[in-house]
């Protein structure tokens, strides 16, 4: 089979659907009625919760910072304050990445538009990187400097060593929470939903377009 | 009716065909296609202030429905990501698709196993864009753009003789 038959095979689909296709004007004149919903009206009820009960948590992170504010709770301050900044943070790239997936222009060519929202569905990993990056701090919110002063050595030693696991732990995810290793069974594991089969076949989408300035 | 509603149905009913030969050949049943065509259409109107006439209408529409049409087919949960389900449908199909030609119907199954991009060229390609149109609406160098064409054609010609020799 040549080429001019795919053609031909193609030329006979459109007669047919010349044929037998038309255009339901009142239906296409609902769609000019209807309001374009703003990024974040649009939002899943799932993700407005997860907005939602962040903030009000960052809320509550903050009113115990201002009631422990002393020298004498410096440790909770300290990996509060961190916790808070970095849970801040998350919230605005999660309610960025919202608006900006719903804002994209599908009138650009299918390598810019599927390049762009390869790379903002990709947010979601930073948001979740900066979640565990954060690990630490749930080592040191509980310590003062007064109890610190009257451990036992042995006591120091459980202590500090647990810090250094936890900053590990949060090190290795901060670095590996990435796209190259979705497929390995520990991140689907953690990470087993549909926001990340999204991601994938976004990704997906990104290597069909590899080497595309050949 | 308004000026830009006018123009906007002139548009639709003039490149009917690309919308519904893109959405049928993104979805895999009447039903997703249906929802497909509607999200397209949508999104059409939405840019439709913003269309750029240093463009071609036509490169316009492609770019706008193969953009819808392969977010869409990533989707698990499809019909979720309809901006506004409509009662009706946006096109009447006045002939059963049983009655198509028997290699109409082998031709749209084969373009359907190709990866999303393939898709999309070869839909271009067939529709009578050139090498240089079909590159300036997928983002691609022309070069890229006719090694791919070759490639996808080969594929597609060999599933032919595969189910011609059975």
């Amino acid at each position: 089979m040549n080429t001019i038959d795919l053609n031909q095979i193609w030329q006979n689909q459109e007669e047919e659907l010349n044929q037998s296709i038309s255009v339901n004007r009142e239906q296409i004149l609902e769609i000019t009625r209807m309001k374009v919903s703003s990024a974040l009206a649009k939002a899943k009820p799932i993700k407005w919760f997860a907005i939602g009960f962040g903030i009000l948590w960052v809320l509550f992170i903050y009113s115990l910072i201002i009631h422990f504010l002393s020298m004498e709770y410096i440790f909770f301050i300290i990996s509060a304050g961190i916790h808070s900044v970095l849970t801040n943070i998350a919230i605005g790239i999660y309610i960025y990445h919202l608006v900006m997936i719903n804002k994209i222009d599908n009138s650009r060519s299918v390598a810019e538009v599927q390049e762009r929202l390869a790379s903002l569905q990709s947010t979601t990993l930073m948001v979740n990187r900066l979640m565990f990056v954060q690990l630490p701090v749930f080592a040191t919110f509980y310590l003062t400097p007064a109890w610190l002063q009257q451990m036992s050595n042995g006591r120091l030693l459980f202590v500090f060593g647990n810090i250094a696991i936890f900053a590990a732990a949060g090190l290795w995810f901060f670095f590996n929470i990435k796209k190259e290793n979705m497929h390995k069974r520990w991140f689907r594991f953690l990470f087993n939903s549909q926001e990340w089969t999204s991601i994938e076949k976004a990704n997906d989408i990104v290597d069909q377009l590899g080497e595309k300035n050949v | 009716m308004e000026k830009s509603t006018q123009n906007f149905l002139s548009v639709i009913e003039n490149h009917k065909g690309i919308i519904y030969k893109v959405a049928g050949l993104y979805t895999k049943d009447s039903e997703d296609r249906k929802d497909l065509a509607q999200e397209i259409i949508f999104q059409l109107w939405r840019s439709f202030e913003q269309y750029d006439e240093q463009y071609k209408r036509s490169t316009w529409i492609y770019r706008i429905a193969l953009n819808v049409s392969i977010s869409f087919y990533r989707k698990k949960k499809r019909r979720e990501t309809i901006s506004h389900p409509l009662s009706g449908e946006v096109f009447s199909v006045h002939e059963e698709e049983s009655s198509q030609h028997e290699d109409v119907k082998l031709l749209q199954q084969f373009i359907k196993e190709l990866k999303e991009l393939d898709r999309a060229i070869i839909i271009l390609t067939l529709d009578g864009n050139s090498q240089k149109e079909t590159a300036e609406i997928l983002g691609l160098t022309e070069t890229n753009v006719s090694t791919r064409v070759g490639r996808i054609k080969t594929i597609l010609k060999k599933k032919f003789e595969t189910v011609k020799n059975q």
